[in-house]
């Protein structure tokens, strides 16, 4: 037997044995080993992991058959009962014979019950997967008015008939794969056959093929096992719950990616201007969607510079601010102990401290530490001097703005750009802000996501006004140009045409 | 890494080629708190020197504006002294909303101070410029503090309303310099010390037209109705008030606003022979007194004409004295030479000399286009006699 960075199926080779299976889940409390006589008579070992297995199923649809002397009482040697259940005596819904070790571990490790007839050098794997996973409920983070109210759960079999139902396409390609050697866990890339492009489809299959970690047991995991630039903030995978929005992505030309485990679809490759479409611009008017997508990027810009320029006209440019302006700041800075810049930083360093323990505490007592900290410890910072009132209100501007952002990984990497601006603007002013700005934009304009330039189409290959504005439905070409689609990209490609998404 | 370097070392070549350099950033570095806003300079001379007041801004608190006053040998050296001042705060001239300046100095000449206002980024180009007339700056702003009011509140008002009022304009301080550099002619709002301040409506700071200024050195003023005529010429007034008499014993007060004035020359084989200036206006009736029907035509083509004659006879008053300062203080030098640049050009450098013998006539065209008459039915006859009883009236 071999270890190393591999799946079960890799890592046992050899002729299945009894012993050889004992030797690898033996050790556990969780394995079940035991001896079942058929009806007809010969003896058979039944093995199991339990938890991963349904007991109910085991015992109606293998064991319970096994027992009737009509179906397997004529069968008394292991060879011809072995054939026996393969040809149907025994009903559960699937069931193969297995002759390697490491498939048998596999099967063992995706909820399957094995039975062997000693001596016969095989083993029937029977599908008796446990039913006990988490009913398909509403999206947590991605919620809407309007549209789809379903969204995906931690099975990935669950996830792939979620997109299925709503892409019946017979081109629709679900490969799986298996990543991480020792969680083995299951990944889907998803995708339509002659529609999107082929080379985005290898190259994605080619990062996922090659991953090579303990095991995807976390979002961050997958993401970071797929991403182009590690270093960087910036998300460059799409994720989403919400298997509409999922399946729209698709429909455009992207690749799907789902992991088993995970209550989350990932979307490659991911532009900047991606991030800030939100699922409920497709469900409003066009020009709804339009002003909110203009809003976001509004909102962007107070996140994201707001602090920043509110340092620097406070400390380096004071002939920027209109006069009543400025000497409401003077008089609400008068008796303020700490530059404008330290005031700002930990301002900011406190909203993401306020904003963290209102998620990781329990919903109820998240609220009330939010109303503690934001109201009644910034009202008493306030009152008590040691913050001017201004910087409160700028800080929260820019925090709420923040979260107008539909996609929280951009909304991270925004928080984390805010500070580095915030003391570019200390440490320099207007000119600081500047330099941080242009780094910000080289940045991002350096960014890839599986070959397809980050700020595309506001840095060119495609339409520019596309990531601003949703045009009307009938109107809208389907594809990016930039995921260089088979076909002619237009709304009604024959394929996209009759893989229309049901809501 | 390599490429974020470079890229940063080409924004510091980029900033340090266009002439921020570290050192003049940093050197800008103030907490707002550590700032005591000047919102009123103003700037004398007496024997051989400079004195400025600074009149601060008021506090949301209830602290009162202060006034700051220094003397040196010049504005700069004035400016740096006002760096003493006692609370320890540092003056902030960059929302510097006016710039006062007394009669001896506007007598001795501009160019010192708008240079320094030109050079200076602290102080702003578009700072709106005042003369004290007959008086000086520090007079006019000390005159003006007090428990609820400061000069600087006083000249926003006068700047809100001048032009509204038709008695002037407020010019900026790059405005006045431009127009120094270009013919050295300029007009500045005049302003004198007046009332206490003590009663309603009895302003301290009253608006008093124009300071005329030629080669930068105050030539005269003009005041009332020839300041309004400028205003009218040089576009910069919003409405202005008339009064006329259409008929026997009745009298209207007029409203004139949307003025248009054309300039058009007469070019003869010498050269520019002469210019007729056409100035169109509107007209709302504000008040009526007497016994005139308003609303018959022959009563409002009298009224207009009475107007336009009017406004004919002030606009070539006002003229014949620039021509007799040999100054084109309205500009109808610029108003030509917009309207045929080509034939101006033979005449722009000559421009001083011509114009004070140049044949100059004023046409006034006004329409009596608002008379705010409800009804055509006197108004006694709707709100009653003086005992209240309509119907007698009827």
């Amino acid at each position: 037997m071999e270890t190393g960075q591999r799946t079960a199926a890799e890592r046992y080779t050899g002729p299945l044995t009894e012993e050889g299976l004992e030797a690898i889940f033996g050790g556990s409390d969780d394995w079940v080993s035991r001896n079942v006589r058929t009806a007809g008579g010969p003896e058979a070992l039944l093995m199991y992991i339990e938890g991963l297995c349904d007991g109910d199923s085991i015992a109606e649809q293998v064991l319970r058959p096994l027992t009737e002397p009509e179906r397997m009482g004529m069968f008394a040697a292991p060879g011809p009962a072995e054939e026996a259940i393969l040809s149907g005596r025994v009903y559960s819904c699937a069931v193969k014979r297995r002759r390697e070790l490491g498939e048998a571990a596999s099967d063992l490790l995706d909820g399957s019950c094995l039975l062997i007839f000693p001596g016969t050098g095989s083993a029937l794997s029977f599908q008796v997967k446990s039913k006990d996973k988490r009913p398909v409920g509403e999206p947590r983070d991605e919620k809407v008015l309007k549209g789809a109210r379903d969204a995906f759960v931690e099975p990935i079999r669950v996830n792939t008939g979620l997109v299925r139902r709503r892409l019946k396409n017979p081109d629709l390609r679900i490969v799986e794969t298996d990543m991480g050697s020792r969680a083995g866990t299951k990944a889907a890339v998803v995708y339509i056959e002659g529609f999107t492009s082929p080379a985005l489809v290898d190259e994605l299959k080619r990062r996922v093929e090659n991953i090579r970690t303990e095991g995807i047991i976390t979002s961050a995991a997958l993401e970071e096992n797929i991403a182009d630039r590690l270093s960087s903030p910036f998300p460059t995978l799409i994720s989403t719950e919400r298997p509409d929005k999922f399946c729209l992505n698709i429909l455009e030309g992207r690749v799907g990616i789902l992991a088993d485990g995970l209550p989350m679809g990932y979307l490659a490759p991911g532009t900047f201007a991606q991030f800030f479409k939100a699922p409920e611009d497709s469900a409003n008017h066009f020009i709804v969607g339009s002003i909110l997508t203009v809003l976001r990027y509004l909102a962007l810009l107070i996140s994201l510079l707001l602090p920043a320029f509110y340092v620097s006209v406070a400390t380096y440019h004071h002939e920027m601010l209109p006069t009543k302006l400025m000497m409401t700041i003077i008089q609400a800075r008068q008796s303020v102990p700490f530059p404008t810049g330290f005031e700002a930083l930990a301002m900011l360093t406190a909203f993401e401290l306020l904003q963290e323990a209102g998620l990781r505490l329990p919903q109820s007592v998240g609220q009330t530490v939010s109303i503690i900290g934001a109201l009644v410890v910034g009202d008493a910072a306030v009152s008590a001097k040691m913050l001017s009132p201004e910087i409160v209100i700028v800080v929260a501007l820019a925090g709420i703005s923040g979260y107008t952002m539909p996609n929280q990984d951009m909304g991270n990497a925004l928080r984390i750009c805010r500070f580095l601006l915030v003391i570019c603007a200390a440490a320099a002013g207007m000119f600081g802000l500047a330099i941080g700005c242009g780094l910000l934009i080289y940045h991002l304009c350096s960014l890839e996501s599986c070959g397809v330039p980050y700020m595309t189409p506001l840095s060119g290959g495609g339409d520019r006004l596309s990531a601003f504005i949703r045009r009307p439905s009938p109107e809208a070409p389907l594809a990016e140009p930039a995921l260089k689609t088979q076909g002619d990209g237009s709304r009604r490609t024959e394929n996209a045409d009759s893989g229309r998404m049901e809501s | 890494m390599k490429k974020a370097l470079s890229a940063l070392l080409a924004v510091f070549v980029a900033l340090s080629a266009g002439g921020c350099s570290p050192v003049n950033i940093w050197a800008d570095y103030r907490e707002t708190e550590d700032l005591e806003l000047i919102r009123v300079l103003g700037v004398d001379s007496a024997d051989q020197s400079v004195t400025v007041t600074a009149g601060t801004g008021e506090w949301a608190d209830g602290e009162e504006s202060r006034i700051i006053m220094q003397r040196a040998e010049n504005l700069p050296a004035a400016l740096n002294c006002l760096r003493c001042d006692p609370v320890g705060r540092e003056p902030c001239f960059t929302h510097t909303e006016y710039l006062v300046v007394g009669e001896e100095l506007a007598r001795e000449g501009l160019g010192g101070l708008l240079d320094y206002v030109e050079r200076m980024s602290t102080l702003r180009l578009k700072t709106g410029l005042f003369i004290v007339r007959g008086g000086s700056a520090e007079s006019a702003i000390s005159a003006c503090a007090g428990e609820r009011s400061s000069a600087a509140d006083m000249l926003k008002y006068i700047s809100a309303n001048v032009e509204l009022m038709g008695l002037g304009s407020v010019y900026s301080c790059g405005s006045v310099a431009a127009s120094l550099a270009d013919d050295g002619l300029a007009l500045v709002q005049a302003v004198a010390v007046g009332g206490s301040g003590g009663t309603e409506g009895d302003f301290i700071l009253k608006p008093l037209g124009y300071a005329a200024f030629r080669d930068g050195k105050l030539l005269c003023y003009f005041e009332g109705a020839e300041a309004a005529a400028l205003s009218v010429l040089t576009g910069r007034v919003k409405s202005m008030g008339m009064s006329a008499e259409p008929e026997d014993g009745s009298r209207a007060v007029m409203e004139l606003r949307g003025f248009h004035v054309r300039v058009s020359p007469r070019w003869e084989e010498a050269g520019l022979a002469a210019v007729r200036v056409d100035i169109e206006a509107k007209a709302g009736l504000t008040q009526m007194s007497g016994g005139a029907d308003i609303e018959a035509k022959a009563v409002r083509r009298a009224l207009e004409r009475r107007l336009a004659g009017q406004l004919e006879e002030l606009t070539e008053r006002t003229i014949v004295r620039t021509q007799a300062l040999g100054c084109d203080f309205a500009g109808l030098g610029g108003m030509l030479d917009r309207r045929c640049p080509g034939k101006f050009a033979s005449v722009r450098v000559d421009w001083a000399s011509i114009y004070p013998n140049l044949d100059i006539t004023v046409s006034a065209r006004v329409e009596l286009d608002r008379t705010f008459e409800i009804t055509s039915t006197p108004a006694s006859a709707v709100y009653g006699d003086e005992r209240g009883n309509v119907d007698a009236v009827r």
